[in-house]
């Protein structure tokens, strides 16, 4: 490997949990730990570590054509659950030219960049997870809404008919005779008129439910996916956070538990609201996915000192010990492929940290597990 | 009366389908009516399912505890002749395989629906299953009376074996048998 890069870059680069690698040209100036443990685990453990990380440089090239854009990027691995950051032609200056620390910060500005696109490209994966669950949400309200809609063209269609037939017996000179009373009779029986007077106000009743559902899981998808890069550090009432959350992943909780909100009192909390969701979100599939057939999941919130607390517990699965240390490694899941990235908990364990707060977990295999987050209501200054 | 039993789990959708469906004109039905049955849940179709016959169950692919596909699978094991429709708000390719390959459903619809669609898909899918069991009738009387020909055949046979020659008589028109001098 060349000369030319400082030990402390690496070693800056070592304390990041994401795979990262730092290239020059086309060489490998260095790669982190978990770069290391990622080209491992590609190659099944075998063969030389270093052609590995090479093959590994020469796929996201070719997946990603030769002109790789930006200077630090995320590249997702086509076929496998993986992510890879690379740092291109990161030039460190002689340490001489330069005063202390300064090569450091560049580099963690840079590494916060690349933790940036890490934490949007996970939340537009899990919003691809989730896009199933949505659209069975969105599409059965549009779908007897729609229905509805032809019903009423319809009933309107009896209707207007009915108003015609009593519109010519009323224009007709003279008194109303049985039979022309007999007429507008029989027109009402022919459209069920009875039934149409008790069945339109329903039908209204139920198509403008339908409307606002779809109306609520936009507002909450709204919520959700608000580009980072745009938000800015914001008092939020986490109770609605966890309120559209749950609206967003409630086709993956639905058949699988009851949902039980036991909501303390809560200040509004400064924090970035839809970074705060991801981390909701994330629980809150883990929780419904470790349910084998129907559970409970419990969200409780509450402060202690000027900290809130937020807890989901679950009666699922439980995790064992032995994974219990691991579940917030990235690329750490026990779930079949195609299913999980495991980045769901190292991306909320990044984000908790970044509110200064902190994330726990309990778990008791075959009981269930509960995560607790403490967040500080306010940032310091 | 053709009986139809719609199943969501999702009430305003039973609703919906009721409103639609019940406006079929008998013309395109052979002028025979539609009685629709509605059921909440898998589990009370099910239950229905055991107690009653259907000529179409129309099943909603997501629903808690038992999936569409399972449900149109179990119910066309008890009753084979029922046709099956498969609706969804979404389902992957994956998802409609297995409905087709499992359930051999007859039709899938996409929510949100196209109203004149549907009715168009539950008029052919009672055709369809009425043409199925009249061909099974016609290869129950062929059956039969490929049966019969075979008991005479047989008993042709034991006859010619007593009486070679008997069954090749030939008679003329007053019934008279023909004996040829040769054969003496
Ligand atoms: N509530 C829970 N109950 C049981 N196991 C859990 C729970 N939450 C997390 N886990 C375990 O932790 C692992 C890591 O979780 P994480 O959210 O990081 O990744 P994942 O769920 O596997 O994949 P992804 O979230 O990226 O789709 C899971 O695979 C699972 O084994
Ligand atoms: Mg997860």
């Amino acid at each position: 490997m060349p000369q030319s890069s400082t030990p402390r870059l690496h070693a800056a680069l070592d304390a990041v949990g994401t795979p990262l690698l730092l290239l020059q040209g086309s060489q490998v100036a260095h790669a982190n730990p978990a770069a290391l443990r990622l080209a491992e685990s590609l190659a099944g453990g075998q063969g030389d570590p270093e052609l590995r990380l090479r093959e590994l440089v020469d796929r996201c090239r070719s997946e990603h054509g030769n002109a790789l854009p930006g200077r630090s990027l995320l590249l997702p691995l086509a076929g496998e659950d993986a992510a890879l950051a690379l740092l291109l032609d990161y030039e460190p200056l002689a340490p001489a030219a330069q005063p202390d620390g300064s090569e450091l910060e560049l580099a963690l500005a840079r590494l916060n960049t690349v933790q940036e696109q890490l934490v949007q490209s996970e939340k537009m994966a899990s919003l691809g997870q989730l896009a199933a669950g949505i659209a069975h949400e969105i599409n059965n309200p549009i779908g007897y809404v729609h229905s509805n809609l032809g019903t009423l063209q319809e009933y309107l269609n009896n209707l207007f008919g009915l108003i015609e037939c009593c519109d010519s017996v009323i224009s007709q000179q003279g008194v109303m005779t049985p039979e022309r009373r007999a007429e507008v009779a029989e027109r009402k029986r022919a459209i069920d008129f009875g039934f149409l007077v008790q069945d339109l106000p329903q039908l209204l009743a139920e198509s403008r439910e339908g409307i606002d559902r779809v109306r609520r899981i936009v507002q909450d998808l709204r919520d959700f996916s608000r580009v980072d890069r745009l938000e800015t550090w914001s008092l939020y009432d986490l109770h609605r956070g966890l309120d559209s959350t749950l609206g967003i992943v409630w086709n993956e909780v639905k058949y699988k538990a009851e949902v039980r909100k036991e909501y303390g009192n809560l200040p509004l909390v400064e924090c970035l609201p839809s970074q705060i969701n991801q981390v909701f979100v994330n629980i809150l599939v883990n929780a419904a996915q470790a349910i084998e057939q129907r559970g409970e999941i419990v969200v409780r919130t509450g402060t202690l000192n000027d900290t809130v607390w937020i807890e989901i517990a679950d009666n699922g699965s439980g995790i064992a010990a032995d994974n219990l240390k691991r579940i917030f490694d990235p690329f750490f899941t026990t779930k079949p492929v195609g299913k999980g990235t495991g980045l769901g908990l190292s991306i909320s364990y990044g984000i908790v940290h970044k509110h200064h707060g902190d994330i726990a977990v309990e778990s008791q295999p075959g009981r269930g597990t509960t995560f607790r987050i403490v967040l500080p209501q306010r940032q310091a200054a | 009366m053709y009986r139809v039993l719609i199943v969501d789990d999702e009430p305003n959708i039973l609703t919906a389908l009721r409103r639609n469906l019940s406006n079929i004109p008998p013309s395109m039905l052979d002028g025979e009516r539609l009685e629709l049955i509605p059921a909440n849940s898998p589990e009370d179709a099910l239950q229905l399912a055991v107690a009653e016959n259907f000529d179409l169950v129309i099943a909603d692919l997501r629903m808690p505890g038992i999936s569409g596909v399972d449900l149109l699978a179990e119910i066309a094991a008890r009753q084979p002749y029922v046709a099956r429709i498969l609706m969804s708000g979404y389902a992957d390719l994956e998802a409609i395989i297995t409905a087709v390959n499992q359930a051999r459903i007859f039709r899938f619809i996409p929510k949100p629906w196209n109203d004149n669609d549907l009715r168009m898909a539950v008029v052919q899918a009672l055709h369809y299953r009425a043409i199925l069991l009249e061909n099974q009738r016609l290869a129950d009387l062929v059956r039969a009376q490929r049966g019969q020909l075979e008991r005479q055949d047989a008993e042709l046979r034991r006859l010619e074996m007593e009486h070679p020659g008997l069954t090749r008589l030939e008679r003329d028109e007053s019934g008279a048998i023909f004996i040829d001098e040769d054969d003496l």
